[in-house]
């Protein structure tokens, strides 16, 4: 039994540096978005030699003129946009600053080829306190970390609380969520002092997501869902989120974790809601809602389980022990298995234990509530 | 089952339960149930109290699960953002080389201008220069002469920015064209100078949920001692194993980070372990604040200590974790440097650790664990710290 228990740290010592290693060993641009001012007739060359040097580690476009550059820029669409008319640099060092200076790299570089010294102009800079753009990581984590601990408590610690109790603890804890790593942030540290409110309210939307998610794999993993929720979260979560390492600096399979998981649209919210004036935020709120929404698909599914089921054990086991136990059953089919236990044994009554030998149904009737 | 709809013994048939062993008492504490965390909350001396009202004890669980979460939703970003904030040089040991009076005066210029930033000296030769920055006694040092900075990239790019862009002004204003010497380069495929810092992640989180483990699981000494020397070796050796050959990060001689690996992950575990034995699950928070946390962001490696505020510099002397990071560090870059004080803070921790668990575990044979608490508190409790400890 120890030496089975023993595989969990195992897992944990060897899957968190295996995934921080594998993103976040030796970042490189790859398909980094840059542009180059239509300024010069010059200039399509430029563009079309830089995408031929850079091959996949830059997406390189034209763009008509500097207001359009600084656009871009500004916008997160581009890493940076060169002017080869006057050797004009547009960079966003908020957006990164590891990509931030990656680009500058390739562009010093082309400067020196077209006899141009390379101005840099940043147009969104970080905060004094924040200088490595990196202010709000922790915050997230926190979110992340704590939502994902929140479930699992309930999960372990509340077996005999109704569902509706459970969700709104949860939202009561999001709410602390987002005030006490905001107030960390803005108010002890002094790191921010714009957007409070909406850096509040994503690092509550974090927590409420994460929880809710990993309270769904609970009812239905029963134990496993620690392994999945902590590899969701932290383990596969932390370096997608694209703060320590930005989107284009990621390889490829942690770029794609970044667009699809709830830690890559927290780091994309918190970075442009603190930094490019929310702009853009509209797909990562969407992803975050689908994630909640997901959450809930579990939650919900969770309830289908009998309701005589151990909530240590999965969706799997149980479907397993009930077909063995009805062969001639449907496999939709609920039945009062504590009602038959009654009948076989008059000694023992369903009252004994009514978390393990309850008088309801599989499918309870709506009156009843999601208990 | 009693009447009360619970399943709690009966007052008689625990005064049974509790009869104890005849014998010695060496004897009869190893005929006690094998102790665990979860043990360390009970007293079965005490007498039984009146029956479980269930709907409090749920709630009463409740509300103390939910001080892990807020714990974390405080702590963590309390103790890890400012290792990323207000990051500058403070008082950041550098030299001038030289051996005339304009060294001095130098000196004296650079000194009065950096403020706190830097605190400046002088060194007579490079090669001295060389060995303070390869022994972490400088930062850096600049020969006027020449217009050479010498850093060790191996304190990572913060250090490395902050030096060389201090001395490369100086060599402007003296209409000198700069040149840069790395003196402990970092390997081609470390460039953050990261590697050390995941992992030592790696063995520390293997160490520490070792601890929580064998100390959540009842079992017995000789178990317990065996898989907490074991393991910590395995956690090491698959580090290695990472360095070397998957990521191929590291090619030199193995021997020394391995054996700071090792140390790290053992200290984990004897401190975790001590920590549930003698105090319960409540040392979890304690366990988290003091390993991880406290480890990564002092430990110098994550940020350099010298651009951040005092209080990861004073925790950094005496928390392990913290020594054990950066002695990793240490020994996969720093040949010179001296690993007596990591070696020696982490073998303190490891003995306090071993005999908090030695502590903890005859109180809990003393008292007879386990006969205080509800099936349902007992493996409801397990499962929530050993999930929560993820």
């Amino acid at each position: 039994m120890i030496l089975m228990a023993m595989l969990f740290p195992v897992f944990m010592a060897f899957a968190y540096p295996g995934s921080y290693l594998s993103a976040m060993l030796e970042p490189a641009p790859d398909h980094m978005q840059l542009a180059v001012v239509e300024s010069t007739k010059d200039a399509p060359q430029i563009a079309q030699q830089l995408q031929a040097e850079g091959g996949d580690a830059v997406d390189v476009t034209t763009v008509a003129d500097t207001a359009a550059a600084k656009n871009a820029v500004t916008d997160l669409e581009a890493r940076a946009a060169y002017d080869p008319s006057n050797g004009s640099l547009y960079v966003a060092s908020a957006g990164g600053a590891q990509a931030t200076s990656a680009a500058q790299s390739i562009f010093d570089e082309v400067a020196q080829k077209t006899d141009q010294t390379l101005h840099v102009k940043d147009l969104r800079g970080t905060t004094a306190a924040d200088s490595t753009g990196t202010g709000f990581m922790y915050m997230l984590t926190a979110c992340l970390v704590a939502g994902y601990v929140t479930a699992t408590m309930l999960t372990s610690l509340a077996r005999g609380v109704r569902l509706p109790v459970k969700l709104a603890v949860q939202l009561l804890m999001s709410v602390v969520a987002g005030v006490l790593t905001a107030g960390v942030c803005f108010g002890f540290y002094g790191v921010y002092d714009h957007h409070l409110v909406g850096a509040a309210l994503i690092g509550g939307s974090l927590f409420l997501t994460a929880s809710v998610v990993q309270l769904g794999f609970a009812g239905l993993l029963g134990q496993a869902s620690t392994l999945v929720g902590i590899t969701l979260f932290v383990i596969l979560g932390v370096p997608a989120s694209g703060v320590a390492a930005t989107p284009d600096m990621l390889p490829g399979f942690f770029r794609v974790l970044h667009r699809l998981l709830p830690s890559g649209a927290g780091g994309e919210l918190l970075r442009r809601v603190l930094y490019f004036d929310a702009h853009g935020i509209g797909t990562w709120v969407l992803l975050l809602v689908t994630w909640l929404l997901v959450g809930a698909g579990l939650v919900w599914l969770s309830t289908l389980r009998s309701p005589s089921a151990d909530p240590a054990t999965s969706v799997v086991t149980e479907e397993r022990e009930h077909l063995r136990a009805h062969p001639e059953g449907g496999m939709f089919t609920a039945y009062d298995e504590a009602g038959e236990r009654a009948e076989s044994s008059p000694t023992s009554t369903p009252s004994d234990d009514p978390e393990r030998a309850p008088q309801a149904p599989r499918h309870r009737a709506p009156e009843e509530g999601l208990a | 089952m009693n009447e009360t709809g619970t399943n709690e013994a009966q007052p008689d048939d625990r005064a049974q339960e509790r009869t104890p062993p005849r014998g010695t008492l060496l004897e009869r504490l190893s005929s006690a149930p094998a102790a665990s965390a979860i043990g360390a909350m009970s007293d079965p001396t005490k007498k039984p109290g009146p029956p479980v009202d269930r709907k409090l004890t749920t709630r009463r669980m409740l509300t103390v699960g939910m001080l892990l979460p807020l714990f974390m939703l405080f702590v963590m970003p309390m103790v890890m953002t400012g290792m990323t904030t207000h990051s500058s040089p403070r008082h950041m040991d550098v030299a001038v080389i030289g051996s005339a009076s304009e060294a001095d005066d130098l000196v004296a210029d650079l000194q009065d201008s950096s403020g706190n930033s830097f605190d400046v000296t002088r060194v007579t030769s490079i090669d001295e220069a060389n060995t303070q920055i390869a022994e972490h006694d400088l930062r850096g040092a600049y020969d006027p002469e020449k217009g050479v900075v010498y850093y060790a990239g191996a304190n990572g790019r913060q250090v490395t920015g902050a030096v060389t862009s201090f001395f490369e002004k100086v060599a402007q204003q003296q209409d000198q064209k700069p040149t840069e010497r790395d003196v402990v380069p970092l390997e081609d495929h470390d460039p953050s100078g990261t590697a050390a810092l995941y992992l030592s992640l790696g063995t520390i989180l293997g160490g520490f949920m070792t601890g929580i483990i064998l100390s959540l699981m009842p079992t017995g000494s000789k178990a317990r001692l065996a898989l907490g020397v074991v393991m910590p070796a395995v956690f090491a050796t698959g580090m290695i194993v990472y360095g070397w050959a998957v990521f191929g990060i590291f090619s030199g001689v193995a021997i020394m980070p391995w054996v700071m690996l090792f140390l790290l992950s053992l200290t984990a575990c004897a401190v975790t372990s001590g920590l549930m034995l003698s105090l319960g699950p409540a040392a979890m928070p304690i366990a988290i604040l003091l390993i991880p946390l406290l480890g990564m962001s002092s430990s110098g490696v994550a940020a350099p200590l010298d651009m951040i505020g005092g209080f990861y510099r004073g925790m950094h002397t005496w928390v392990f974790s913290a020594q054990g990071i950066s002695g990793v560090r240490d020994a996969l870059y720093f040949d010179d440097a001296s690993l007596t004080v990591p070696v020696l803070v982490l073998l303190a921790w490891m003995v306090g650790g071993v005999l908090l668990a030695a502590l903890g575990t005859l109180r809990q044979k003393r008292r007879h664990l386990f006969a205080m608490l509800t099936e349902q508190e007992e493996t409801s409790t397990a499962l929530a710290v050993g999930a929560a400890a993820a």
